[in-house]
C-alpha cells in the first residue's frame, strides 16, 4: 500500500481545530451497516477461516479429550503435589477471568464515562469477555476432586439438607464469576439487539431471517424501543461497574485471606484488578489486530483506538509494576520472616525464571509505549501484546505456585511440574476461545454499528452534515421501506 | 467375654487368648467337614473364601485349643458366648525377626488380624514395636505368597514347577528320607530362636546319621557373642540397662534400632532424658553412616567403618594411659598393647573429653559395639565395661550354648564336594543373600533333593524340587525365645491362608512316624520345657492351665532370666590391624541392612517399602549414600548412577548426598534389587549382595567409584528437588524456630528458653469470643527429646488407618499419603552436621485455617476440639490443604485402592473408612479409637479415663514420645505435659492454636568439647528482642494452656 493512501487512516495526531474524528474515511450511516453486515451476510466465508476454525475446534476437541481423561482417573493425571495444590487449573481460571475484564470495562466504565472511542471496539471486548469466561468457568468446576457432586458448590438444596460454607472465598468466587458472566452476556446481548435487527433485516435467507428476528426481540428501532433500550443499557452499565472491580477483587480473596506467605496479602484486590484490565486489553488487541486487518475495518477500528488501548496498558502495566514493588517492600517492612522469604523466593528460588519472564513482560517492556512512535505502530503493538498475555499467565502462575511449593515447613517444600496433560488442557482452552471467536466474527456484528453511528460527525447536529432526524436506521433497505413501517 | 475365664486374671481384659473364649463357650458342636481341607484358591482368595476362613477362624476359635488342627467350619447359626461380631479382640502371639523374638498382641477383627501392637507385658518391649512389626501383618495377605506346594522334576531357570499338594510331598517325604539314614542329608536354617525348631532339629540329628546342619542369616549377631566368648570364654548374650546409663558411648552398635533389645533401649534412654526431672544421660556415637542413634547423640563422629575398630582401640588406649584406667585381672590386654592405639586419628579430636566423662561416670557408663564390629571389639568393650565398673549395672551377660551350625560357606563347600544328597532349606532365600563369591546358586544345583519352605516361590525357591508354602507367623503354632531367655508363644489368628505350614511341621515330616500338627508341636515343646510332670499333657489337667495362661499371656512368667557379671576369661584379644588409609581412589564399602526391607525379607511389603528412610527420606530404593565432600571429590551428584567396584565385583548404584556420611565412606544397603521380588518389590532398588562377600561381610577399603554418565530417579518424601542456595539458607534459618532445642546448660540457665526461639509476635488476640471447650479437649504431647526417628508411628498409622500406598513414581510426584510424617533437617556442617527429627501430623488447630476456606463445609470442628473431616462431604477443592500452614493434609490423586486385590483388602481397618478418590484427608487423633473409648466408658457408667485412648502413633512408640489425652483434665499426662516449660506450639505466631504441641530437645553435650552451635545467630537476636516481646511470649507458647 502506498503511504498516501493510508494516511488519513492515521487519526492519532489531535487537531484541536475539529473534533476528534473516530470514524474515518468519510463513511455513513450506510457504509458502516454495510462494511460490518456484509462480513456476516454477504461476503463469501474465506478459506481461512475454514482452516483457522478446523484448527481451533480441533484444539478444543483435545481439551475435552483431556477432560474426559482427568474424569476417568482423577486429578492425579496433572502434576500437582502435596504442598501445591493448586496448580495450572487455577492458574489458567485466574488468567481467562482476567481476561475478561476488558469487555466489561470497555462497555460499562468506559460507557458512564462518555468515552466516545469505545463503540469501535466494545462490540469485540465483550464478546471477548463472554468467551473468556467461558474459558474460565470450565477450570473451577474439573478441578475438583469429586467432580460428579461439583455442584455442592451452589447454595441448593440437596438431600444433605446443607449449605455451602459462606465463610470460603471459593464460594464467593462462585458468586462473583456466576454474576458477572450473567450480567456480561445480558450486557452484550442487549447492546446487540438492534444490530441483530439490521442482520434480520438485511438477511436474505430465510433461515438467517427466522434466527436473526427471534434474537432481535421484534426490535422496530421506534422511539419507545430506543428509549427502553438506552435506558436498559445504562442501567446494565451501572450493574456491571462494580463488577468488574468486584469480579476480581473476589478472585483474589482465594488467595489473599488465606494465609499462605505470598497469598495472604492486602493489596490483591486493587493489584488483580489492574492486572486484569491490563491483560484484558491485551487480549482485545491481539484479536482486534487481525480482525481489522482481514475485514477491512480499519476505518471503523482506528489507529487512534488502538493507541488508547495502549495508554490503558500501559497505565495498567504500571499500577502492575508498582504493586510488584509495593509486594517487596511490605515483605520487608512487615518484618515477617516468612513473607519476606516468600519474595525473595520468587525472585531468586527455584521458579525465579517464571518470576522474570512476568516481570519483563508485564512491567519492563510496556513501558516502550511511553514513544508515540511504538506506540502507533501496529506490529510493535501486536508484538506487546502477546508478551503481556504471556506475562500475565506466568503472573498467575507465579503467585498461585511459587507461594505454595515453599511455604512454612521447610520439609514440605515441593517443586511444581505440569503434565502433558496440564497443557493439552491449557492449549485446549486456547482452542475453545478461538472458536468461540470466529464463530462469532462468521455469524454476529462485531462492530456495534447502532452505537458507532452515534459517535459519526453525522449523528452530530452541530456537524452541519446532513442526517435523517431521530434516527440512526437512514439504511433500511428499498424492500424494507417499502412495507411502510416507517 | 465372661468374668470366669480360664485365663489367670492379670489385669490385662482388653486382650486375650483364643482359649479363654474356648473356656467359657457351650458352642462345642462339632460339625462335618463341609468344606474340602486344603485352601487353595488359585485366582487370589475369593470372597466367599474370605467368608469360609473367617468363620472357620471365629467358629474354631471355641475349640479348646486345637483349633486349625481339627479344621472345622461351621456356620453362626447362634452367636458363641463372648464372641460380639464386630468386635476386635487381641491375641498375644510373637514375632521373630532373625533371632530376635518381639512380643506382640495381634488385633483380630472378625476373625482376621489387621493389626499389631506391642504386648505391654512382655519385659523386651514394654508395649512398643518397631516397624517391621508393625508392618509385619500386610505381609500375611501378600498376593504374592505361594497358593500351593511346587514341584519340579528337573530345575532349569524359567521352568514352571507343578503344582502340587503338601499330600504329594508326604507321599515323597515318605519314600525319600528313610533314604538318608545312612547320611547325605544337610539342613539349612536361618536364625530361629525358637526351642521347638531347635529340639527338632536335635531329632533331626539323632535320627539322620550323619546329617549336617547349617544356618545363614545375612544380617548376623555372631559377632557379639563371639566377643563374647573371646572375653568370658563362654558364649553369651548382652544384656543392656540404659536406664542405669549416663555416659554412652555407641560404636556403631545402633542400640536404638539395630540392637537386640532396642525397643527397651529406646524407652530406656529417652526415660534418662528428662531435663525438667532431673535425668540426663549422653550420647556418644562413633558411626560412618547416620543412624538414629547418630541422630539422637549429643556428639556424633563420623567415622569411616574400617575405622571404628580402631577407634574402640584408641578409647582404650586413652582410658587406660591417658586416665589411668586400671586393667582389671584377666583382661586380655596389656598396657603395652594398647600403647600403639594411644591418640590413634580414628578416635577424633575429643577422645581425651570423652574418656574423662567415662571416668567420671565409672559404674554409669556403658560401652557398646555393633554387629558389624570385629569380636576383638567386642571383647575389648567388656573389658572396658568391666574396668569401668559398667558390668553389672549397665550391661551383664546371659550365657548360652551357642549351636556349633556350619556357616552357608561350609554349606557350599560341602555342596560343591559333592557331600550332600538332599538339602532342608528351612526359610531365608540364599540364592539372593547369600555372599556372592559363594556362586551359591550354582552349589546349591548339587545336591540331588532340595526342599525349601519360604512364604513365597523366591529365587532359591525355583532351584529346588519342593518349594512349600510357609505359614505366616500370625497363621502358626509355635514358640520362641527372647533375648533374655523368655520363652514366648506364637498363636495364630487365622487359619493359614493358603495351605502354607510351618518349619516345625516340616522338621516333623523328617522325625515323626506320623507327623505332628503345629499346635501339637508347639504344646509338646512347651510340655518339655515348662511342663513340670512327666505326665503326658493329655492327662495333666495342671498342664492344661499352664499352657493357657502361657498362650494367653503371649510368654512364660518368669521364664527370662537376668544378666549376670561375668569373670573375664584373660585370652588374649588381638588388635585389629591398623585401618587403610581411604581416598578419593580408595574408597571404603560399608554394607548395612536396610530399616524398610532389613535384608530383602521385607522387600514385597508395600508398607515398608513406602516408608521413608529415617534419614534420606528415600522410598522404594536404596542407593549409595557418600558425603557431600566425597561426593565433590568424586565428581559425583545426587541421582547420578554410579558403578561401584568391589574386589573385582561390580554394581551400579544411584548416589545419594547425605550429610553427616562418613568421609570416603560409601555405604551400600541391602535388600533391594531382588529379581525374584513379588509385584510390589519388583524394580525397587539395586543389589548390593552383589558387592558382598564371605570375607568382606561388612565392607572394607579397595571401592572404586566410576560414573556412567546417567541418572536414576529416586523418589524421596522430602527435598524433592535440590535445594537452592536461598532455600537453603532460609532452612537454616528457619529450622530453630521449628524444631526448637538447646543445650542442657541454656536449660537450666533459662528453662524458659524455648518459648524465646522462633518467630516473634505481638501478643495474639481474636477478634471473637472463642469457643469454649467444656467436655474433653483432646490434645498431644511430642516429645522431641524422646523421637529418635524410627518410623514406627508412620506404619503404625498406616496400619490404623488404613492409609494407601501409592508406588514411587506418585512419592516423587510428592502424592505420598502417609498422615505421620517425620521432618528431617540437617544443620550445621554438611560433613558432621546435627539432625533434628520432628513428627508432624495434623495439629488439630482450635482455629483451623482449613476449615474456613473449604466452600462445602467438610471440614468441621468437633465440640472436643478434633478438626474433623467429613470425607463424603468433600468435593476435593484442595483449598484446605493450601491453607494448612504444616501441609499435613493428604490428598488422594487417584483411586488408591482400585488395584488392591481381594487379599490385600483384608488387612483394611473396618473402623476406618477407605477413602475414595478425590477426596482430602489427614490424622484424625485415631478418633475411631477415642470413639470406641467413650462407648466402653459409657457402658460403664463413668468418663474417659487418662489412657483410655492411645492413638496408633503413641502405642507403638518405642520412646514414648507422643502422649495424647485431655487438656482439660488438669491431671492428665498431656496436661502436665503442656505445663512442662520445654511445651511449645509450632508456629504458633500464626494464632491458630494446634492441639499437638511440641517439647524441646535438650542436647546434653560435654562441656569438654566444644558444642555445635545449633541456634546461635537466630537465638542471639531473639534475646536482644527479649525486653520488647516479653508480654508475647507467654501468650504465644501458652495460649490455651
Amino acid at each position: 500500500m502506498k503511504a498516501s493512501a493510508t494516511d488519513y487512516l492515521n487519526n492519532t495526531v489531535d487537531d484541536p481545530t475539529r473534533p476528534q474524528e473516530l470514524i474515518l474515511g468519510g463513511n455513513d450511516f450506510t457504509t458502516i451497516t454495510e462494511k460490518v453486515s456484509d462480513i456476516v451476510l454477504e461476503r463469501k466465508t474465506p478459506l481461512a477461516w475454514y482452516v483457522a476454525f478446523a484448527l481451533t475446534s480441533g484444539l478444543t476437541a483435545i481439551m475435552f479429550l483431556m477432560i474426559g481423561y482427568l474424569f476417568v482417573k482423577g486429578v492425579g493425571v496433572w502434576g500437582l503435589n502435596n504442598p501445591v495444590g493448586w496448580g495450572w487449573a487455577i492458574v489458567n481460571f485466574v488468567f481467562w477471568v482476567g481476561i475478561g475484564h476488558a469487555g466489561t470495562l470497555i462497555s460499562a466504565i468506559l460507557f458512564l464515562l462518555r468515552q466516545k472511542w469505545r463503540t469501535s471496539i466494545n462490540r469485540f471486548a465483550e464478546a471477548m469477555t463472554i468467551f473468556a469466561v467461558v474459558c474460565a468457568g470450565i477450570f473451577p468446576g474439573i478441578h475438583v476432586g469429586r467432580v460428579w457432586v461439583v455442584y455442592w458448590l451452589f447454595p441448593i438444596p440437596s438431600y444433605q439438607a446443607m449449605w455451602p460454607n459462606f465463610r470460603s472465598p471459593l464460594l464467593w468466587d462462585v458468586f462473583a464469576v456466576g454474576t458477572y458472566a450473567t450480567v456480561s452476556l445480558l450486557f452484550w446481548y442487549t447492546g446487540m439487539v438492534p444490530d441483530l435487527a439490521t442482520l434480520r433485516d438485511r438477511a436474505k435467507g430465510r433461515l438467517q431471517q427466522i434466527i436473526y428476528g427471534f434474537f432481535a426481540l421484534g426490535w422496530t428501532g421506534s422511539h419507545r424501543h430506543w428509549h427502553r433500550y438506552e435506558k436498559a443499557y445504562l442501567l446494565l452499565a451501572g450493574l456491571a461497574t462494580p463488577l468488574v472491580l468486584s469480579v476480581h477483587s473476589v478472585v483474589s480473596f482465594d488467595f489473599a485471606t488465606s494465609q499462605i506467605p505470598g497469598w495472604h496479602t492486602t493489596i490483591f484486590p486493587p493489584y488483580f484488578v489492574a492486572g486484569a484490565v491490563f491483560s484484558g486489553f491485551a487480549m482485545v488487541g491481539t484479536l482486534l489486530i487481525p480482525a481489522r486487518q482481514w475485514f477491512g475495518l480499519k476505518e471503523i477500528i482506528t489507529l487512534h483506538h488502538l493507541e488508547n488501548m495502549n495508554k490503558i496498558i500501559l497505565a495498567t502495566g504500571s499500577m502492575v509494576g508498582f504493586a510488584y514493588a509495593t509486594e517487596f517492600f511490605i515483605a520487608w517492612y512487615s518484618g515477617n520472616p516468612n513473607e519476606s522469604f516468600a519474595f525473595i523466593n520468587r525472585a531468586f528460588g527455584p521458579y525465579a525464571w517464571a518470576y522474570w519472564i512476568m516481570v519483563t513482560c508485564n512491567v519492563v517492556t510496556p513501558q516502550l509505549f511511553w514513544f508515540k512512535k511504538l506506540r502507533t505502530s501496529v506490529p510493535v503493538m501486536w508484538i506487546m501484546y502477546i508478551f503481556v498475555n504471556i506475562g500475565m499467565w506466568f503472573e498467575r502462575f507465579v503467585i498461585t505456585v511459587t507461594s505454595l511449593s515453599r511455604d512454612f515447613l521447610p520439609s514440605s517444600w515441593a517443586y511444581y511440574r505440569p503434565t502433558p496433560v496440564d497443557i493439552l488442557t491449557f492449549v485446549g482452552s486456547f482452542g475453545l476461545f478461538f472458536t468461540l471467536v470466529l464463530l462469532f466474527i462468521r455469524f454476529l456484528p462485531m462492530v456495534a454499528m447502532a452505537e458507532v453511528k452515534t459517535v459519526m460527525p453525522i449523528a452530530d447536529a452541530h456537524s452541519g452534515t446532513r442526517r435523517s432526524v431521530g434516527d440512526y436506521h437512514g439504511d433500511i433497505p428499498e424492500h424494507v421501506r417499502r412495507k411502510g413501517d416507517l | 467375654m465372661s468374668e470366669n475365664s480360664t485365663a489367670p486374671g492379670n489385669g490385662q481384659q482388653y486382650w486375650r487368648s483364643l482359649q479363654e473364649l474356648a473356656g467359657s463357650t457351650e458352642f462345642t458342636i462339632s460339625v462335618e467337614k463341609e468344606f474340602p481341607s486344603g485352601i487353595e484358591a488359585p485366582d487370589g482368595l475369593s470372597r466367599r473364601r474370605f467368608l469360609q476362613i473367617m468363620g472357620a477362624s471365629a467358629a474354631l476359635a471355641t475349640m479348646a485349643g486345637c483349633r486349625w488342627p481339627r479344621e472345622e467350619i461351621m456356620p453362626f447359626a447362634e452367636r458363641p458366648e463372648g464372641m460380639t461380631p464386630g468386635k476386635p479382640l487381641k491375641f498375644a502371639t510373637t514375632m521373630e525377626l532373625g533371632p530376635v523374638a518381639l512380643g506382640v498382641l495381634a488385633t483380630s477383627y472378625d476373625g482376621r488380624p489387621i493389626k499389631i501392637d506391642g504386648n505391654p507385658d512382655f519385659p523386651l518391649s514394654l508395649g512398643a514395636t518397631s516397624a517391621f512389626a508393625q508392618a509385619g501383618v500386610l505381609d500375611l495377605y501378600d498376593p504374592d505368597r505361594s497358593r500351593h506346594v511346587v514341584r519340579r522334576g528337573t530345575v532349569r531357570p524359567g521352568l514352571m514347577g507343578s503344582r502340587a499338594t503338601w499330600d504329594d510331598f508326604l507321599a515323597f517325604a515318605g519314600g525319600h528320607f528313610p533314604g538318608l539314614r545312612g547320611g547325605g542329608l544337610a539342613v539349612l536354617t536361618e536364625a530361629s530362636s525358637s526351642p521347638a525348631v531347635s529340639g527338632l532339629m536335635e531329632q533331626v540329628g539323632r535320627k539322620y546319621a550323619g546329617a549336617k546342619f547349617y544356618y545363614h542369616e545375612p544380617v548376623c549377631r555372631v559377632n557379639e557373642i563371639k566377643g563374647a566368648r573371646l572375653a568370658f570364654g563362654t558364649a553369651a548374650k548382652t544384656l543392656l540397662d540404659v536406664s542405669k546409663a549416663q555416659v554412652i558411648v555407641d560404636f556403631d552398635a545402633n542400640i536404638l534400632q539395630d540392637h537386640a533389645t532396642a525397643l527397651r533401649n529406646s524407652r530406656q534412654f529417652a526415660r534418662g532424658r528428662r531435663p525438667e526431672s532431673g535425668h540426663m544421660n549422653r550420647l556418644y556415637v562413633f558411626e560412618n553412616t547416620f543412624t538414629i542413634t547418630g541422630g539422637m547423640a549429643d556428639h556424633r563422629f563420623p567415622t569411616p567403618a574400617t575405622q571404628i575398630d580402631a577407634a574402640a582401640w584408641a578409647l582404650a588406649a586413652e582410658l587406660v594411659l591417658g586416665e589411668g584406667l586400671p586393667l582389671p585381672l584377666g583382661a586380655g590386654v596389656s598396657r603395652a598393647g594398647l600403647e600403639a592405639w594411644r591418640g590413634h586419628s580414628a578416635g577424633g579430636a575429643h577422645l581425651k573429653a570423652l574418656a574423662a566423662d567415662l571416668m567420671a561416670h565409672r559404674g554409669h557408663g556403658l560401652l557398646v559395639a555393633g554387629m558389624r564390629q570385629a569380636p576383638e571389639t567386642h571383647a575389648l568393650l567388656h573389658v572396658l565395661n568391666e574396668a569401668l565398673g559398667n558390668a553389672g549395672t549397665t550391661v551383664s551377660y546371659l550365657p548360652f550354648a551357642m549351636p556349633s551350625l556350619g556357616t552357608i560357606a561350609d554349606l557350599a563347600g560341602d555342596l560343591n564336594a559333592g557331600r550332600i544328597k538332599t538339602l532342608v532349606i528351612l526359610g531365608g532365600n540364599p540364592v539372593y543373600d547369600a555372599p556372592a563369591d559363594l556362586d551359591f546358586a550354582a552349589a546349591l544345583q548339587k545336591a540331588g533333593t532340595r526342599i525349601h519352605i519360604s512364604p513365597r516361590e523366591d529365587a532359591t525357591s525355583q532351584l529346588c524340587h519342593w518349594h512349600l508354602p510357609r505359614a505366616h507367623y500370625l497363621e502358626s503354632w509355635g514358640n520362641a525365645s527372647a533375648w533374655d531367655g523368655t520363652l514366648m508363644s506364637v498363636q495364630p489368628l487365622i487359619e493359614p491362608l493358603f495351605g502354607a505350614k510351618t518349619v516345625t511341621e516340616l522338621l516333623s515330616v523328617l522325625v515323626d512316624d506320623q507327623p505332628r500338627t503345629a499346635h501339637r508341636i508347639a504344646r509338646d515343646s512347651f510340655h518339655q520345657l515348662a511342663g513340670g510332670s512327666g505326665t503326658a499333657p493329655e492327662n495333666d489337667s495342671r498342664f492344661e492351665k499352664r499352657w493357657q495362661a502361657f498362650i494367653h499371656d503371649g510368654f512364660l512368667r518368669g521364664s527370662g532370666r537376668n544378666g549376670q557379671p561375668l569373670a573375664l576369661a584373660g585370652a588374649a584379644i588381638a588388635a585389629p590391624p591398623a585401618p587403610p588409609a581411604l581416598s578419593a581412589g580408595n574408597l571404603e564399602l560399608s554394607i548395612h541392612h536396610d530399616q524398610s526391607v532389613f535384608d530383602g525379607r521385607f522387600a514385597d511389603n508395600a508398607w515398608l517399602q513406602e516408608m521413608p528412610d529415617f534419614m534420606t527420606k528415600l522410598t522404594w530404593d536404596n542407593a549409595a549414600l557418600l558425603s557431600p565432600a566425597t561426593a565433590e571429590e568424586l565428581g559425583v551428584g545426587h541421582e547420578d548412577l554410579v558403578e561401584l567396584e568391589f574386589r573385582g565385583r561390580k554394581q551400579e548404584m544411584p548416589v545419594y548426598v547425605l550429610p553427616g556420611q562418613a568421609k570416603y565412606s560409601v555405604s551400600v544397603l541391602l535388600g533391594y534389587g531382588r529379581s525374584d521380588a513379588g509385584r510390589v518389590g519388583k524394580g525397587a532398588g539395586f543389589n548390593a549382595y552383589n558387592l558382598r562377600t564371605g570375607d568382606a561381610l561388612h565392607g572394607g577399603a579397595g571401592l572404586k567409584v566410576g560414573k556412567t554418565g546417567r541418572k536414576y530417579k529416586l523418589a524421596t518424601t522430602q527435598d524433592h528437588h535440590a535445594i537452592d542456595q536461598a532455600g537453603r539458607d532460609e532452612i537454616q534459618k528457619r529450622v530453630p524456630g521449628l524444631v526448637r532445642q538447646g543445650t542442657l546448660a541454656e536449660y537450666t540457665e533459662h528453662p524458659e528458653f524455648v518459648d524465646h526461639l522462633g518467630i516473634h509476635s505481638p501478643p495474639l488476640k481474636s477478634l471473637w469470643k472463642e469457643w469454649d471447650y467444656t467436655g474433653y479437649k483432646w490434645g498431644m504431647a511430642v516429645d522431641l527429646n524422646s523421637c529418635n526417628g524410627c518410623n514406627a508411628c508412620i506404619v503404625g498409622c498406616q496400619a490404623e488407618n488404613n492409609i494407601a500406598v501409592v508406588g514411587k513414581d506418585e512419592v516423587a510426584r510428592g502424592r505420598e499419603m502417609s498422615w505421620i510424617r517425620l521432618d528431617r533437617y540437617f544443620l550445621g556442617d554438611p560433613e558432621d552436621p546435627e539432625c533434628a527429627q520432628q513428627p508432624v501430623a495434623c495439629t488439630q488447630c482450635e482455629l483451623a485455617p482449613c476449615e474456613q476456606v473449604c466452600p462445602v463445609a467438610a471440614t468441621m470442628h468437633t465440640r472436643e476440639g478434633l478438626n474433623a473431616m467429613v470425607y463424603n462431604r468433600c468435593v476435593g477443592t484442595r483449598y484446605c490443604s493450601n491453607n494448612c500452614p504444616y501441609k499435613v493434609r493428604r490428598f488422594n490423586w487417584f483411586n488408591n485402592f482400585e488395584d488392591l486385590t481381594e487379599t490385600q483388602r483384608l488387612v483394611l481397618n473396618p473402623d476406618v473408612t477407605v477413602r475414595a478418590r478425590g477426596v482430602m484427608e489427614k490424622c484424625t487423633y485415631c478418633v475411631q479409637r477415642i470413639e470406641s473409648a467413650r462407648v466402653a466408658a459409657r457402658v460403664e457408667g463413668r468418663g474417659i479415663r487418662d489412657g483410655d485412648i492411645t492413638p496408633a502413633c503413641a502405642q507403638t512408640c518405642p520412646s514414648e514420645a507422643i502422649v495424647f489425652g485431655d487438656l482439660n483434665d488438669p491431671d492428665s499426662r498431656v496436661s502436665k505435659l503442656r505445663e512442662v516449660n520445654r511445651s511449645y506450639d509450632l508456629l504458633n505466631y500464626l494464632n491458630i492454636k494446634p492441639r499437638t504441641f511440641y517439647m524441646a530437645r535438650i542436647r546434653n553435650p560435654n562441656p569438654a568439647i566444644a558444642p555445635v552451635a545449633m541456634h546461635g545467630g537466630d537465638h542471639g537476636t531473639g534475646h536482644g528482642q527479649d525486653a520488647g516481646h516479653g508480654g508475647g511470649h507467654e501468650q504465644e507458647a501458652h495460649g490455651h494452656g
